[in-house]
């Protein structure tokens, strides 16, 4: 038996593609800006920064329009650690991504409607999410219009301890999206967690290992 | 050198001032350092009190009319030739006021004085005349020409030239408000050609953020060939430096330009690369963190190389368990 839960209604598909691509964008251009090169320039250094600032701009505003869907929707609460047994699921989950997959064990914790992030996806998407994109968002902005940075921090130009913080938090967001797309390789086949994301429906397809996970509404079955 | 005649024509000046200056200074100043700037500042010092001396003060200072021939004294004193004294480049006359006709524009070209002496040869000032002859402003067009020489950007009684330890933003706003009381002034532009006055604010719309590249680079950055001592040859529009990684790379010129005094003594502090740089600006693709910069590969090939692995041997046992089925 394969049961499907909706768990990634429209907008959030829209969100997180619009998101992808846009990430894609924004590293080869900062990428390009933070190693430019006169001579062998990745992409020309105004057009990087064109393209960065306008790509940076519908990121900023698909970030808003992603808290308001969260808060609209709802879908914040999967954002809420449940603290009771946090540890020993995130432990489970851990060893499952070290050990047990090569054995091609069943994933120990199963997504729910009420709960569809493992806790180690939950730790990280809370940071990355509510942690370093308003880093992000924000230091960016003050490059964007640097007029409004302050003129001067610990004696020097104001500008680059944005730039430095911009800098790290998005090299943090490149490795979080190099883990993250390979990670979504390790559905049931290479390939399922992206039709996930495609279509909505997640689809868990052992039938006895859904019963043992009780899928539908207790919001961990491991645990 | 022309020392010699100044020298003699010091001395003549020295004793016809003695001799003939106006009744008022004979009977306030003394006759006998008339040569000096403070006896011409007695007048031309702002706020002086010319009517002492019965002479009408609009002739000194006339707004309606544009008129103001007040030389500041503490500018004139700080400047490269405060110790010289007035006479030495004015020929004022006999009598000391009213002035000889020609006292307007009656001038010296800076190589009648500046020439063959030590410091001359120091600054290069016959190379600074031939890099002059071969800008822009000499070079495009006649009526231009007719009307620009050094004191064009230079004003003697103020110019101070830059010296190692000129602060660098103090450094930028100098040199670029000489170009800007041009280039941001139709009025003075006009008064110099008969060229249509260019907004520059306009010309330079492809440079993001124009404002805060001025406040932080100057004119010159781009407008002259990028050698390390300060060319004076201005370059026409098409050959100025339009590449931002001239300045947003690692090997930018501003680090032998504009800061090359500041990177003499230090490239790196709290681990950036271009250091120097860091106490006035940030400028992207310039400042870096070097360690940053290593920690960020390493840690980048490490994740690299754990997920390559992870996905190997994922692809390896899965490969063995599918045989074995
Ligand atoms: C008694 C006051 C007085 C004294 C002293 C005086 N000046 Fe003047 N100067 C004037 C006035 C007034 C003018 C305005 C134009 C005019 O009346 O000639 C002037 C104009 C000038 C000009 C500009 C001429 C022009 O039309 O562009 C120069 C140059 C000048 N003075 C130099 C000197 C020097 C050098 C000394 C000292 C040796 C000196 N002046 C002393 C009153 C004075
Ligand atoms: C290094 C040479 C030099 C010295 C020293 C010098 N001047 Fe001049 N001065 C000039 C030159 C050159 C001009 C013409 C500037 C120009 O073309 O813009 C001038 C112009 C002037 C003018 C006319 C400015 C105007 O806008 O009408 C006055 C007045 C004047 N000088 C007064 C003085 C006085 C007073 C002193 C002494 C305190 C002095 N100068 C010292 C070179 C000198
Ligand atoms: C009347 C002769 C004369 C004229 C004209 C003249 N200078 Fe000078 N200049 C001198 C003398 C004399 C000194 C040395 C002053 C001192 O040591 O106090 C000097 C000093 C300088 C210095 C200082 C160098 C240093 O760092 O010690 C500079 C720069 C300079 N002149 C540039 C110019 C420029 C540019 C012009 C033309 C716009 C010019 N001068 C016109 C006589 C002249
Ligand atoms: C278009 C404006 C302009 C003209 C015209 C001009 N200069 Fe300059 N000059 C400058 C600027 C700007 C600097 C400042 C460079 C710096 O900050 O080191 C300068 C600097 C200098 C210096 C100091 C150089 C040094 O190494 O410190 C000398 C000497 C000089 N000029 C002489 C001249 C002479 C001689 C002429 C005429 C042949 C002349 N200038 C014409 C703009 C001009
Ligand atoms: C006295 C006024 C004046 C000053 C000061 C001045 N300029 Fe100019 N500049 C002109 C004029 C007039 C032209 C137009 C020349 C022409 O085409 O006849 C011009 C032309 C130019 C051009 C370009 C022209 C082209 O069409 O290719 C550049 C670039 C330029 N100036 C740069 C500078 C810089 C940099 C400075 C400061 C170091 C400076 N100017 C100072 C008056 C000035
Ligand atoms: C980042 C480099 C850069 C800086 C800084 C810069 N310019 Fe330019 N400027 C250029 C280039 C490149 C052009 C030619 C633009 C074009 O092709 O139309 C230009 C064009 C000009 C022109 C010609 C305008 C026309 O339409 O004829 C003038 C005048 C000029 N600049 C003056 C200045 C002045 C004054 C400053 C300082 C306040 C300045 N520039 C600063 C790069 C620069
Ligand atoms: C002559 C050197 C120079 C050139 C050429 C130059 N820049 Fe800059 N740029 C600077 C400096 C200096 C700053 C100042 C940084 C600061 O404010 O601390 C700056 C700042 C900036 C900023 C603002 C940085 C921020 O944090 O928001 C942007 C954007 C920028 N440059 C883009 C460009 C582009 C695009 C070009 C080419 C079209 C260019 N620059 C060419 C020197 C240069």
């Amino acid at each position: 038996m394969t049961q499907r839960l909706y768990l990634y209604p429209g907008w959030l598909r829209l969100w997180h593609w619009s998101n992808a691509f846009l990430f894609a964008v924004l590293i080869v251009t900062g990428l390009s800006m933070h190693y430019a090169d006169l001579d062998s320039p990745l992409v020309p250094f105004n057009v990087a920064i064109t393209v960065h600032n306008i790509a940076g701009f519908i990121l900023s505003a698909l970030y808003l329009f992603f808290i308001a869907g969260n808060l609209v929707k709802g879908n914040w609460r999967h954002y809420v650690p449940v603290f009771n047994g946090f540890m020993g699921r995130a432990i489970a989950q851990a060893r499952f991504y070290l050990f047990e997959i090569y054995r091609g064990g069943p994933h120990p914790i199963q997504p729910t409607m009420r709960q569809k992030f493992n806790p180690l996806q939950q730790i990280t998407y809370l940071g990355v999410m509510y942690f370093l994109m308003p880093i992000l968002v924000v230091t960016g902005l003050f490059l964007q219009f640097p007029t409004l940075a302050p003129d001067k921090i610990l004696g020097a130009g104001g500008i680059w301890p944005m730039a430095v913080a911009h800098s790290v938090g998005a090299f943090f967001l490149s490795i979080f999206m190099m883990a993250h797309i390979y990670l979504a390789t390790t559905g049931d086949t290479v390939t399922a967690l992206f039709k996930h994301m495609a279509t909505g429906w997640h689809e868990i397809h052992d039938a006895a290992e859904v019963e043992s996970q009780g899928a539908t509404d207790s919001p961990r079955g491991d645990s | 050198m022309k020392w010699k005649w100044f020298a003699v024509s010091l001395g003549v000046g020295w004793c016809a001032s003695g001799m003939g200056a106006a009744q008022a200074l004979r009977s306030d100043a003394q006759t006998d350092t008339l040569h000096l700037a403070q006896d011409c500042l007695q007048c031309h010092a702002p706020g002086a009190d010319l009517s002492r001396f019965g002479v009408d003060p609009t002739l000194m200072v006339d707004s309606a009319k544009q008129v103001d021939h007040r030389i500041d004294p503490r500018l004139f004193a700080q400047s490269n030739h405060g110790t010289l004294a007035c006479r030495i480049c004015h020929i004022v006359g006999k009598e000391v006021y009213p002035h000889r006709k020609e006292v307007e524009g009656n001038f010296l070209a800076c190589t009648y004085c500046h020439d063959g002496d030590s410091l001359s040869t120091a600054l290069d000032f016959a190379g600074i005349e031939e890099q002059f002859k071969a800008s822009v402003h000499w070079q495009k067009n006649e009526r231009t020409r007719a009307n620009f020489d050094c004191y064009t950007c230079h004003d003697p009684h103020v110019f101070d030239r830059t010296e190692e330890t000129t602060a660098v933003p103090e450094v930028i706003r100098r040199d670029n408000t000489v170009c800007l009381n041009c280039h941001d002034n139709p009025a003075n532009f006009e008064a110099v050609t008969d060229r249509e006055f260019p907004y520059i604010r306009v010309t330079h719309e492809w440079l993001p953020n124009a404002e805060l590249h001025w406040d932080h680079v100057r004119c010159v950055e781009c407008h002259t060939p990028h050698t390390e001592r300060f060319s004076h040859k201005i370059l026409a529009k098409e050959e100025s430096e339009h590449l931002c990684a001239a300045c947003h790379s690692k090997d930018s010129i501003l680090a032998t330009t504009l800061y090359k005094h500041q990177f003499r003594e230090s490239r790196r502090r709290r681990g950036f690369i271009n250091a120097a740089i860091l106490g006035d600006a940030y400028v992207i693709g310039m400042t870096r963190n070097a360690v940053l910069d290593r920690w960020s590969l390493r840690i980048l090939w490490l994740v690299l190389i754990g997920l390559c692995v992870h996905g190997g041997l994922r692809a390896l046992v899965a490969a063995k368990r599918r045989s074995r089925r």
